[in-house]
Parts: structure tokens; C-alpha cells; sequence
């Protein structure tokens, strides 16, 4: 039978809506911690604006990325950053929301789910979690 | 601010004559805009400088970054991954260079 072996575990609180997690950013000596919750349907990290200056960040100084969503598009931009996630930290990069009333935080594909591997217990509210480490 | 000093400032500025009113609209709105922006001085990483100068050339990949330098790419993580380890770079920032012609879906 397949067995997993994971670092970490972080419990969430099944009551509420999605998986929500603590997250934490960090550039140069800023951090902020926060709380996003994980979407696999997400292809990107994409952030609060608010949280990004936070951190020092000239936010329209990263790249400028639209996304789709299934109601209409947004803008972004993009930044190097350090993402913690229930103490798994690597560089990554992640977006911003231009508009400041965009407020949700979504951790997704590129930059986070493809460099971890998870199991959610849903049950329990529990998430097992572990950094990727290629041969 | 307390609310007596705040209600103060306001009536001062509804009486100013219409030019005075738009010079404090006008500095009002350039302090907004400093806030939104960091005045200016905010941070931006050197791999957030490379990826916004050679997205076109590498749209579509992976690629490891470090320090704003590319050290490897390729068409999975896997694979920038691996070519970095092979170069002796460890914990390389990897990311994917979305196709230029393509927008992303950004969750439900």
C-alpha cells in the first residue's frame, strides 16, 4: 500500500468556510502573517494589495498579470517573495491585487501547491503538510 | 483625531474660495496616491525585475531564479528544478511564466 510521509501538520477550523491557513510573507526584514485559504482551482497565489505594502512592495512595480475568473477578470502584479506556510518557507512568486477592495487571499497552484505535497482530513480539520524535495 | 478638531478642519475647508478648495483636494489626492503607491520607495526583489524583462522569452516555462539571475528552465518544475540542483543552486525561487496569450484562472 502507498504510504506518505509528511514534516508538518497544521489543524484548521473545519466550521468555516474553505481551508484557511496562516500565511506568512516576507521581503528583506518585512513580514506580514495573514490568513488565505488554499484553491486548486486558483493557478496563482494571489494576495490583498494592502498586504503586499505591507511589506515594503511597490506594487505596480511587478509585473502586471490579468486573471480570469467565472465572473470577469482582475488585474495583478507579480512579486518575489518568501511564502511560510505552517513552517514550509521557500522564495516564490506571487500576485497582488491592483484594486484595494479585492480581498481575498487564495493560496493556488504555481508558487505554492506545486511545491508541496498535502493531505487534508477535512474531518478532523487537519493538514499534513511537506516540501517537495526532489532527488 | 478627536472629532471637535476634525469637524473644524472640515468647515474651514467647505468656506475656502473654489481655487484654495481644489489646491487642498489636489494635495489630498497626491497623499492618497503616495499611499497607494509607497511614495515611490517601495521594494521590488531582483527576480520580480528579471521575470518583468524576459516574461516573453521564457513564456510558458519554468524557471529557477536566484538573486535575479536565471539559473535554469524548463517545461516542468521538475525539470527547473533539477537543472538548478545540477548547477549547485539550492532553493532557487521556481515559477511558470504564464503564455503571454493566455489568461490564468485566479480560483473560484
Amino acid at each position: 500500500m502507498p504510504q506518505l510521509n509528511f514534516e508538518n501538520s497544521a489543524f484548521y477550523d473545519s466550521g468555516r468556510r474553505g481551508i484557511t491557513l496562516d500565511v506568512k510573507i516576507q521581503l528583506s526584514n518585512l513580514s506580514v502573517t495573514f490568513e488565505a485559504k488554499i484553491d486548486t482551482g486558483a493557478e496563482a497565489c494571489i494576495f490583498a494589495r494592502s498586504l503586499g505594502e505591507r511589506i515594503g512592495l511597490e506594487i505596480e512595480k511587478g509585473e502586471r498579470q490579468r486573471f480570469d475568473t467565472v465572473t470577469g477578470s482582475f488585474l495583478t502584479y507579480g512579486h518575489s517573495v518568501t511564502l511560510t506556510v505552517a513552517e514550509i518557507e521557500f522564495d516564490s512568486y506571487v500576485f497582488f491585487a491592483a484594486d484595494e477592495n479585492f480581498n481575498r487571499n487564495v493560496l493556488g497552484r504555481y508558487g505554492w501547491l506545486n511545491r508541496v505535497i498535502i493531505a487534508i482530513n477535512d474531518y478532523d480539520g487537519k493538514l499534513y503538510l511537506s516540501r517537495y524535495e526532489s532527488e | 483625531m478627536e472629532a471637535v478638531l476634525l469637524d473644524e478642519i472640515i468647515e474651514k475647508v467647505v468656506s475656502l474660495n473654489p481655487e484654495d478648495r481644489q489646491k487642498v483636494i489636489r494635495a489630498l489626492q497626491e497623499e492618497e496616491r503616495k499611499t497607494k503607491t509607497n511614495g515611490g520607495k517601495g521594494s521590488v526583489h531582483p527576480n520580480t525585475v528579471w521575470i518583468k524583462e524576459h516574461h516573453a522569452e521564457y513564456a510558458g516555462k519554468h524557471v529557477a531564479l536566484k538573486n535575479g539571475e536565471l539559473i535554469a528552465f524548463g517545461d516542468t518544475i521538475k525539470e527547473a528544478d533539477l537543472k538548478a540542483k545540477e548547477k549547485g543552486v539550492k532553493n532557487a525561487m521556481l515559477t511558470y511564466l504564464f503564455p503571454l496569450d493566455e489568461m490564468p484562472f485566479g480560483g473560484w
